[in-house]
This record gives C-alpha cells, sequence and structure tokens, in this order.
C-alpha cells in the first residue's frame, strides 16, 4: 500500500505576499514522503515540491493546472514497485518543455536504474546525498532546463537541416554554455577554421560566429519561455557580457527585443527568421 | 603488418543520436560532466546490452569520484573510502588513518581500464580527470599515470591537441620531480602522437628517446618497442620489425603483449607464413583483447587459416570465427571509431571465403562490409571490399636466414591450444 500523496507544503503555508507571487512547484516522484521534504527544504523559498509516490500519481500531478510546473524529479522505481523509466516518454510527449531529474542513490544497488532513466529522456540525474541539497539541486534544475530548450531548439530546427548541419547545430547548442568560438568549435569538430566555414556554406549555414549568436539568441527565447531566470541571469549564463548586450545583439539580428519574441509566439517566428536569413548570410552589422 | 587504418575523423560521432541531446565532444579545456560523458558512452551501447549494468555502476564510480574532487578535507576524505569500498571492493584501515593515494589511483585506472576495454572512453576519461583532482599533492608518478592515460584516451579518439597537451604536462611533471618514468612515457606518448599524425621520422626519434631514458618501466620499453615494430614494417623493412616484435615480447608486459601478437601474427600473415600466423593469432585470441585488437586477430585468423589448414579444418576455424565476428559488429555497431575496423574484418572475412570456394557467404560478407563502410562514411574500407578477393598466399619477402629463424621461432613460442571447443 502506497502512502498518500499530497504536497510537503502547501500553498496555504506561503507567505502571505504569495497572492502576488505565485511560486512554481517541482513535481517529485519519492519511495517516502521524507524524501520529498528534503528536496522542498533544499529549494525553500524558491518553488513548492509536490511530493508523489507512485507513478499514477506523478502522471496526473504533472497533467493537473495550477501552479506553473517547473520540474520533475523522479526515483528509478516508486513505492509500488513500478518503474518511473516506463512514464517519462509519455510524459515528456505531453509536456515537451518540461525539465526531467533523475534522484538515484550511489550506495543502493540502483547502477542500472540510471542507464533506464538516461534512455528514457532525464536530462539531468542527482544523488542522494551527494547533489541533492541547497545550490547543487538548484544547479541540477538549472542544468536541466537549459538542457530542455536546447533539446527544444534542436528539435525545432533538425527537420530543416542537413545532417551535417544538424551536427554543426547540435554541437553548438551543446557546447555554447562554455564561451563557445568559432576557433573553438573546429578544434572540437576536429577541423580547421577553413574547413568549418566550408561546412557551413555547404549545409546552408551561416558563418560560424554568426551560426553561435543565433543559437544562443534561440536558446535565450526559449529559457524566457520555460524559465525563471531574469534576462540579465540567462545573458550572464549564455556568455553576454550583459543583459544590455544581449538586448542589443538580439535587435541587431531579428529586429526586435527578447521580451517581445517571447510574446510574439515564441520560438517558431524566431526559428523562421533564422531559416530565412541563414543561406550565406553574414553576422549583421553594428549600426 | 598491420595496415595503416583510416580513423574515423571526431564529427562521425554526430551519427550517434539515440538520446534527444548529447554531448559530442568537449571543445579544448572543457572538462566533460560524469554526466555528459555517460551519455556519450551510453549511445554507443545497444539497448538491453549485458554492459549496461557495468555502464551505470561506472557512472556512480565516476559521480562519487567526481563529488570527492570537488569536496575538501574530511569530506573528501569521506567519499574517497566510499569510493573505494563500494566500488572498488578495497578493504581500508579505520579512520582517521589516511588512504594510500598508491591504492586509490591504481582502483582508478583499473576500473578506467575496464571501461576503456569496453569503448567507454568518456567515461574513463572523466573519471582519470577526477583522479588527478583527489590525488594530493606531493604524488608526482601517480598524477603522472593518469595523465599519461588520459592522453591515451584522446589519442584514441584522434584529439591530437589534447594528447599532447597532457603528455607535455606528463613531461615537465618528469623533468620537474627528476622522474625517468615519466620522461620516458612523455617521449612514448608524444611518438605515438607523431606517427598517427604520419610523421614517422619524428616518431621513431621519440621512441628512440623514450628507450634510453635510464630507469624507464617495461609497458613503456614494450610500448616502444612496439611502435617500432609497426613503424619498421611500414616501412618495408621486415628484418627490423621482426626483431623490435621480439623484444616488445620479451618484456613480457601483458597489456602489450596482447596487441604485439595480434600485429606480430599480421606481420606472419603478410611474409607469406600462415601457418606461424595462425598459431600467433591463436595465441592473441587466447588472451582478453581489446576490441579493436579483437577484431583485427578474428579475421586475420580467418585469412590465415584458409590458407594454411585443409579444407575442412579451415571451414570450421573461420565458421567459428565468423560468428564471433558478427557478434562484435552487432555489439559494436554503435562505436563510429570500431567501424572500419569491423568494415575491413568483413573485407578480410570475404578473402577467407573466396579461398575456401564458399561464394555465397563471400559475396555476404562482402555485402555486410559495405554497409558498414557506406553508414560509416569509411572510404579506404569501400576500396578494399571492392577489389578483388585476394586468394593467393602472400610470397615472401627475401629475409636473412636469421631473421627467418626469429620470425619462425616467434610464432613457435606462442603456439597454444587455442582452437575453439567446437573445433577440436
Amino acid at each position: 500500500m502506497s502512502a498518500p500523496d499530497h504536497p510537503s507544503r502547501d500553498a496555504d503555508d506561503a507567505p502571505r505576499n504569495a497572492a502576488r507571487v505565485v511560486r512554481p512547484r517541482i513535481v517529485a516522484l519519492v519511495r517516502a514522503q521524507v524524501t520529498g521534504s528534503t528536496l522542498q527544504n533544499a529549494i525553500a523559498g524558491r518553488m513548492v515540491v509536490e511530493a508523489v509516490t507512485t507513478v499514477r500519481a506523478l502522471s496526473q500531478r504533472v497533467r493537473a493546472r495550477g501552479r506553473p510546473l517547473r520540474a520533475l524529479i523522479v526515483e528509478p522505481v516508486d513505492a509500488d514497485g513500478v518503474t518511473a523509466a516506463t512514464v517519462l516518454p509519455q510524459l515528456a510527449a505531453a509536456r515537451p518543455t518540461l525539465p526531467m531529474i533523475g534522484y538515484c542513490d550511489p550506495w543502493n544497488d540502483e547502477s542500472h536504474s540510471v542507464v533506464e532513466l538516461v534512455r528514457a529522456g532525464v536530462h539531468e540525474i542527482i544523488f542522494r546525498g551527494i547533489d541533492d541539497a541547497g545550490h547543487a539541486l538548484r544547479r541540477a534544475i538549472h542544468s536541466a532546463t537549459h538542457m530542455s530548450a536546447a533539446a527544444q531548439v534542436l528539435d525545432g530546427l533538425r527537420p530543416h537541416l542537413t545532417p551535417d548541419g544538424s551536427a554543426l547545430v547540435t554541437f553548438c547548442i551543446q557546447q555554447v554554455r562554455g564561451g563557445l568560438t568559432p576557433r573553438q568549435m573546429a578544434l572540437g569538430l576536429g577541423v580547421s577554421l577553413r574547413t568549418l566555414h566550408r561546412r557551413c556554406a555547404s549545409s546552408g549555414l551561416p558563418l560560424p560566429s554568426a551560426l553561435i549568436t543565433w543559437v544562443r539568441l534561440l536558446l535565450v527565447v526559449q529559457l524566457l519561455i520555460q524559465s525563471d531566470e531574469s534576462i540579465e541571469q540567462i545573458a550572464l549564463g549564455l556568455d553576454f557580457p550583459s543583459a544590455v548586450a544581449l538586448r542589443n545583439t538580439f535587435k541587431r539580428y531579428t529586429g526586435m527585443r527578447p521580451t517581445e519574441a517571447r510574446d510574439n509566439g515564441g520560438l517558431s517566428p524566431l526559428l523562421e527568421s533564422f531559416l530565412a536569413q541563414r543561406a550565406g548570410a553574414r553576422p549583421p552589422r553594428r549600426r | 603488418m598491420a595496415q595503416v587504418r583510416d580513423i574515423p575523423s571526431p564529427q562521425s560521432r554526430h551519427a550517434v543520436s539515440a538520446l534527444p541531446i548529447q554531448a559530442t565532444h568537449f571543445h579544448e579545456g572543457q572538462q566533460a560532466r560524469p554526466l555528459d560523458a555517460f551519455r556519450l558512452d551510453v549511445a554507443q551501447v545497444p539497448a538491453g546490452d549485458p554492459l549496461e549494468r557495468h555502464l551505470g555502476a561506472w557512472f556512480v564510480a565516476t559521480v562519487v569520484l567526481d563529488a570527492a574532487a570537488q569536496a575538501n578535507g574530511a569530506e573528501r576524505q569521506l567519499l574517497v573510502r566510499r569510493f573505494l569500498r563500494e566500488h572498488a571492493g578495497q578493504q581500508l584501515p579505520p579512520l582517521p588513518a589516511p588512504v594510500d593515494p598508491e591504492i586509490l589511483s591504481d582502483a582508478v585506472l583499473a576500473i578506467a581500464g575496464e571501461m576503456e576495454d569496453a569503448v567507454c572512453l568518456a567515461l574513463a576519461d572523466c573519471a582519470l580527470a577526477a583522479l588527478v583532482r583527489v590525488l594530493p599533492a606531493g604524488t608526482p608518478v601517480l598524477m603522472g599515470r593518469a595523465l599519461s592515460r588520459r592522453a591515451r584516451l584522446a589519442l584514441a579518439e584522434m584529439r591530437t591537441d589534447a594528447a599532447r597537451r597532457l603528455w607535455t604536462q606528463v613531461q615537465s611533471l618528469g623533468r620537474r620531480h627528476a622522474l625517468p618514468e615519466l620522461t620516458a612515457r612523455a617521449a612514448l606518448g608524444l611518438g605515438e602522437i607523431e606517427a598517427r599524425l604520419g610523421h614517422p621520422k619524428d616518431a621513431r626519434r621519440w621512441f628512440v628517446r623514450a628507450l634510453a631514458v635510464d630507469g624507464s618501466t617495461g609497458d613503456t620499453r614494450a610500448g616502444a618497442y612496439h611502435n617500432l615494430m609497426v613503424l619498421s614494417a611500414a616501412a618495408g623493412d621486415f628484418e627490423a620489425s621482426v626483431e623490435y616484435g621480439r623484444r616488445a615480447l620479451a618484456t613480457n608486459v601483458h597489456a602489450h603483449r596482447r596487441t604485439v601478437l595480434v600485429h606480430t601474427a599480421q606481420l606472419l600473415l603478410d611474409m607469406g607464413h600462415p601457418a606461424d600466423a595462425l598459431r600467433t593469432f591463436g595465441a592473441a585470441l587466447a588472451l582478453p583483447l581489446a576490441p579493436e585488437d579483437g577484431v583485427v586477430a578474428c579475421s586475420g585468423a580467418c585469412v590465415a587459416a584458409a590458407h594454411a589448414l585443409d579444407r575442412d579444418a579451415a571451414n570450421r576455424i573461420v565458421d567459428v570465427l565468423a560468428l564471433r565476428i558478427q557478434a562484435m559488429a552487432r555489439r559494436f555497431s554503435l562505436v563510429p571509431r570500431l567501424q572500419y575496423a569491423l568494415a575491413f574484418a568483413f573485407a578480410e572475412l570475404r578473402d577467407a571465403y573466396a579461398r575456401l570456394g564458399r561464394h555465397e557467404e563471400r559475396d555476404a560478407a562482402r555485402e555486410r562490409g559495405r554497409a558498414i563502410a557506406a553508414a560509416h562514411g569509411v572510404g579506404g574500407a569501400v576500396l578494399r571490399l571492392d577489389a578483388p578477393a585476394s586468394i593467393a598466399t602472400p610470397p615472401r619477402p627475401a629475409l636473412s636466414p636469421a631473421a627467418v629463424r626469429r620470425v619462425l621461432a616467434i610464432g613457435a613460442a606462442n603456439d597454444e591450444a587455442w582452437l575453439p571447443a567446437s573445433v577440436s
């Protein structure tokens, strides 16, 4: 018999001004309610953890409306012994932008579950007693959100790209957070800078520097849609010198401000803009 | 002799996209996180493969080690102890006795070796990088060994810049602390880079330098002799090649012995001694081989058997080894860097079938090889598969009687009972 499902901390516990600031929620599939409380303590004041103990309750809670759902944290097996990996692809299909995080115990023999979770599409893995507290947990949620946003951008672009173009864009998206430059991109792909230019051109992509910038801008919009981060945080996370620099670059490439792009249809119009400009395009000149 | 084979370019990794988004490779100076490395390796293992269980355990071990590298003081000690107890099966003295760094280093190198043999190079690199950060100051030898292994992994993936950077670090550690072991290792590694880049003269210079270092270890000497053997054979100097092969085997270093045996057998085959080649391939196949060596040994043994034995015996051996090649092709179907070796193995299998007059199997092997080569863009293998099957025994090159005796001695020394049970 599984334990009853209830949020570890309900909206009633929130401060009085919570009516104005709605904290997003995280749904956590945990075998023991106490684990839900541990997670809640780790991110206290920022998000509300809704702990469930069965896969069935997890599906219901993920599909339920209410507070914005920011992430999903799942242990490999629920209280009834059902494997979480079986339901994750369906949840991902229902909510494609939802960051999913696996939660494993490194000291129990759960190593095979890690492979199942990764194959089921989790964006991050955290381990009990290693990175399930405080800053480490918040960093994992942040990283999963970025991975999820990157996957969205890639899914949007992939149908319009050649296989080689897809490989180049995948590399950009994967590495863009590390301050990627065209030279590093060439080194990482094991080709010369000239070959990289040629490959971009033959795939109908802009020059590497413009491609990297476009990928960053697409990620900016997707992160504005699906994360709580401010434009400043996103700018710094994607290696723009400042929010102002991000806004200026955005305006130069797209003719819009980031928030305008978010409010006017999100990623799709921006993808169209990129696809329309890509062939042989040079980075727009500064005015 | 082992031929110089195409190395799949790093970008061919992009062909593997089983996961929604995965790390491909990492630009210079960027250290992969364990999860990114794990994703990369998982994508190369077919779903349901028995290796998955080990892969999960290796990932957890790497995460614990990485966490230890990020922690300090007592927390680091606790994590290191748990790593050694849970993942390396080590019995440790009770606290507060510190963990011997050599035990930790040996444990991580052993696990990384297992990962490497299972072609999980990204995770192995990640574990070794964590080891370098965990090792206390004042252990330059251990640090140099770990860096050297990382460099070898980088070279296996043709990340020559990264390999050079790491071996240069080993070199400077050796120089700073007057450690001949590290100096010799670095010289060997830098020579291997030159050899892979197609600079045999520079490579030879580095190998000779590695051998000249007083105090180099057996495995470094074995590696240097082995590389000189390959270089000499590629230059057509079979006599020197044979001599270097004999010296490499004389060092009795297990890790090199298996590769040297495979290359020696290939050398014997190319020199027109298929019976000796078959015995030597057999000795290699009796050892646990790395995937690349296993593929080469199986296909080479098929060709050698087809040339050396009567038709019935040869057919039995080829049947058994063909199954092994097909199993390896399935197991490593998602590992880009092994595709050339696999396509080439099917080309050799095609030759063996052709020699035995089994035309249906010959055509099937050629088609399988072509399919692998086409899927992974390994043009050299396509050329080999499109060429007519070679059924004539290679002519014996003119060698001095002493060299012939040495060649045959190598073959005879490795005459071990190896035939698969179904054959005997």
